[in-house]
Order: structure tokens, then C-alpha cells, then sequence
């Protein structure tokens, strides 16, 4: 292999042979891949400025690490545009990090997706959907960044430790984009400029859509978030996790107009997410004899305000929400945020 | 048309090392149990270590917890089980 690579190669009759051969080898999503040629891989590269051998990120507990080469040539298949690549550089970089345990999330029996939020400029540089349709198909960028991320983990890290359950939709691929508003952005609430284009990852469940279109106050309609956020069977009532929420334009309209921000809102579900201890043992998911002082004794859903990612995303019409809880426990997985861009290290 | 495609994969890098000696007996050895901190696994691991030292005759023992199932065994941890135990006990799953 020339320019560099390393990567043992194959011959092909032609692009549906390779197709078929991926599926055969067991090395796509269940999907038909782009097939990975040289000149492909080496454009991707070219487009993140990387060294073939440059290891972005690793799983030490499995002695599985991640090379640039490697990374591009499973973005190329997930569908990925060239200019795509540094989004997902930084989303391997930052699912490397100690904090996020790659290890667990990637192998957990709950079957966590990683969410990936984009903040910054390069969101619309790269046509990122923030709208209509934010967690659904039909948007190239999307769909294929978040797919990378995942070819990522089954090709490099090691499809046969993924024990979920269940899983969820969002493995195949779960990348979205925060609109622009009068609120904060996520990566500047989690410390970075705004002119810094970032992904945040997060190991999370499915969405849980929170439909509210009677409230005209904005307490209402953060109730009924918080109400979906303290649900028993989550982690956020089973554990000490985090927990993503998306708020819709019409909802955030709404809090927006009465002068809420992001601090107002997350102050607000922190305080309303929770439940009695007494109810978790109704429910079953304790099985001690509920005790009189249970039904004073509160179990929050979050630990504090800042355990809550707040996002403002999706379509113009709808006052539909969703939260998304962690995986586990946040002292196994927290979530990150990368800086994207070549020259970009060190993220929060 | 024929076409060359890279292959997607890598596998694990190989780190040489050596196994630890076999007793040939576990009489009067010292027991190490790794719990991975997961709900019950202490539970476990100590009936299982108990359950050992009154068939085999093994002495005393170690109990490390692990701050995090997902994570390695800190090497402070590591360390102590390698100096003051004779064989360890690891793998809890769900």
C-alpha cells in the first residue's frame, strides 16, 4: 500500500462486488457501505491535515486503538463527505477520554447510543440539521457522521463486546446540530468560545418525546420534562447520571419570551425531577418495605443543574421535547466536548 | 471494472507476557477477589472466595473493589493484589 497506508486490501469484480463482500465479512451497520478505496481514504485525511498513523483514540481494556488511517477509511464507508472528517476525528478523540469509559458504554447490556451534539460554526458550514426532523432520517451529514462513529466501534473497538439488550435506533447513527437562539450554545455552557466549532458526546438512551401543547406558562411545560425525566425504569432514577434534554422552537419560544435561559430552565428541571423514595419502592425498583419517612426522603433525577445538557433543536412547528438519560452511572461515563479542526486538542 | 478496497479492521496489539506459575495445590494459599462494583458482585465474589477457602483450604484473602465495572484495576490495587496474594479471582458479568 502506498502513500503510507497500512491496511491489507482486497480485489474487487467492482463496487457491488465490495458491497457484498463487506456484508459478507461482517463489517458494516447491516447497511451497504461506500466501498474504501485508497484515493478516497487519503482525501479524508487530507481533509482533517492527518497523518495516516496518528492514533486518535484507543480502548485500553481492550488493547484496541484507533488510527487516522483506520477512522477515515470506516468514515468513508458510513457515507461520509471528506469535509465531514474532522467531526468525526473529534468525536473519536473525545469518546477516547477516560471520562467517557468507551470500554462500558460500548459493551453495557443497556445499549446506550452516543449522541453527538455540534455546535459552533461548522454546523452550517456542513449543512447539519438542527431542525425539522432533528433525530430522523433524510440529512446526509447527519446520518453518515453518526454512522462513522459507530462503523468506528464495531470495526476498531470490537463489534463482539457489544452485549445491549436491546440497543436503540440512534446506534446506527445519532448525530445532531443545536440551533442557533438567544440561549447559550451547549459548548459554551461547557466552556468553550462560541467561534469554537464542537461535538459533545454522550452516552445515552433513546429520545423520549415529551409532547406539551396546552401550556402557555413555561413551569408547565418544564413539569411535564421533568415528569418524563424521573421515570422509574431510566437510569436517571436507577443511577447518578446525566441527562440530555432538547427543547423544541415552540417550546423554547415560550420560555424564551417569559425570559427564561438556559440556567432558569435547568434550575427548574432539577428541581421538579424527582420523586419520593417511597415510589421507587412502589414501583419495584426497590424492593425494601416502603417506610413513613419514604414519602419525604426525595430521589432527584439529576444530581445538580449541570448534570442537565440543554439543547434548543428540531422543527419550526410542534411542541414536542425530548430527554434522553445517561448510561449507568456518570462516575463510568460523562459526557465530553471536543473541539473539531486539525490543529484543535484538549477539550472539556 | 475491478476495484482495491482497504480492509476496515485492526485487531488488538499483542503485549508479550508471562503466566503466573500453577499451584499445584491452593492449601494455605492466599486468596485475591476483584469485585467490579457492580450491584451484588461483592455479595458474590465473597461467598464464592468463602465457598473456596472451605473446599481447598486457602487462607486469609484479599477484596479489592473497583471504583468503576468499565474501567482496569488501579495499578495501586494491582500492586497489592500481586504482592499479597497468591492467585486472584476476577470476572463478574451481569
Amino acid at each position: 500500500m502506498s502513500q503510507g497506508l497500512v491496511s491489507d486490501t482486497i480485489e474487487c469484480e467492482g463496487p457491488e462486488d465490495a458491497v457484498e463482500t463487506f456484508f459478507q465479512k461482517g463489517w458494516t451497520d447491516g447497511l451497504p457501505v461506500i466501498p474504501p478505496t485508497e484515493g478516497k481514504v487519503l482525501k479524508f485525511l487530507g481533509a482533517a491535515g492527518l497523518a495516516p498513523d496518528e492514533i486518535l483514540g484507543a480502548i485500553p481494556e481492550r488493547n484496541r486503538i484507533f488510527t487516522a488511517e483506520k477512522v477515515a477509511v470506516n468514515a468513508v464507508m458510513a457515507g461520509c463527505l471528506p469535509e465531514y472528517f474532522p467531526v468525526v476525528v473529534a468525536a473519536v478523540r473525545g469518546i477516547s477520554r477516560p471520562e467517557f469509559g468507551l470500554h462500558g458504554v460500548s459493551a453495557s447490556t443497556a445499549g446506550a447510543g452516543i449522541l453527538m451534539v455540534v455546535n459552533g460554526p461548522v454546523s452550517k458550514e456542513l449543512g447539519i440539521n438542527s431542525g425539522q426532523n432533528l433525530m430522523a432520517p433524510g440529512n446526509r451529514a447527519n446520518a453518515t457522521i453518526g454512522r462513522a462513529v459507530r462503523l468506528v466501534l464495531y470495526n476498531l473497538g470490537g463489534r463482539e463486546f457489544d452485549r445491549s439488550t436491546l440497543g436503540h435506533p440512534g446506534k446506527y447513527t445519532f448525530c445532531i446540530s443545536e440551533q442557533e437562539s438567544r440561549w447559550e450554545p451547549l459548548h459554551v455552557l461547557r466552556g468553550l468560545t462560541k467561534e469554537t466549532s464542537a461535538v459533545t458526546l454522550f452516552a445515552a438512551e433513546g429520545p423520549n418525546q415529551v409532547q406539551n401543547h396546552s401550556a402557555l406558562k413555561p413551569e408547565n411545560i418544564l413539569n411535564t420534562i421533568a415528569d418524563r425525566m424521573r421515570s422509574l425504569g431510566s437510569f436517571n432514577m436507577g443511577g447518578d447520571v446525566e441527562c440530555a434534554v432538547i427543547i423544541c422552537p415552540e417550546h423554547y419560544e415560550t420560555l424564551n419570551r417569559a425570559g427564561w435561559t438556559k440556567k432558569d430552565v435547568r434550575k427548574h428541571l432539577f428541581e421538579k425531577a424527582c420523586r419520593p423514595l417511597a415510589d421507587l419502592k412502589r414501583g419495584g425498583l426497590n424492593e425494601t418495605p416502603v417506610l413513613p419517612e419514604d414519602e419525604k426522603t426525595m430521589v432527584r433525577a439529576v444530581s445538580s443543574p449541570d448534570q442537565i445538557l440543554l439543547i434548543m433543536a428540531g422543527g419550526v412547528a410542534g411542541r414536542f421535547s425530548a430527554c434522553m438519560s445517561g448510561w449507568f452511572s456518570r462516575h463510568m461515563s460523562r459526557a465530553v466536548t471536543e473541539p473539531i479542526g486539525p490543529s484543535c486538542a484538549g477539550g472539556t | 471494472m475491478s476495484i482495491t478496497v482497504l480492509d476496515p479492521t485492526n485487531k488488538p496489539i499483542e503485549t508479550a507476557f508471562e503466566m503466573a506459575p500453577r499451584p499445584e495445590s491452593l492449601k494455605g494459599l492466599t486468596l485475591g477477589l476483584i469485585d467490579n462494583g457492580k450491584k451484588n458482585s461483592d455479595y458474590l465474589v465473597k461467598k464464592i472466595g468463602d465457598r473456596l477457602r472451605e473446599l481447598h483450604g486457602l487462607e486469609g484473602g484479599i477484596h479489592v473493589r473497583k471504583p468503576s465495572p468499565s474501567h482496569a484495576i488501579p495499578e495501586d490495587a494491582a500492586k497489592e493484589l500481586a504482592e499479597k496474594s497468591n492467585l486472584v479471582l476476577a470476572g463478574i458479568g451481569d
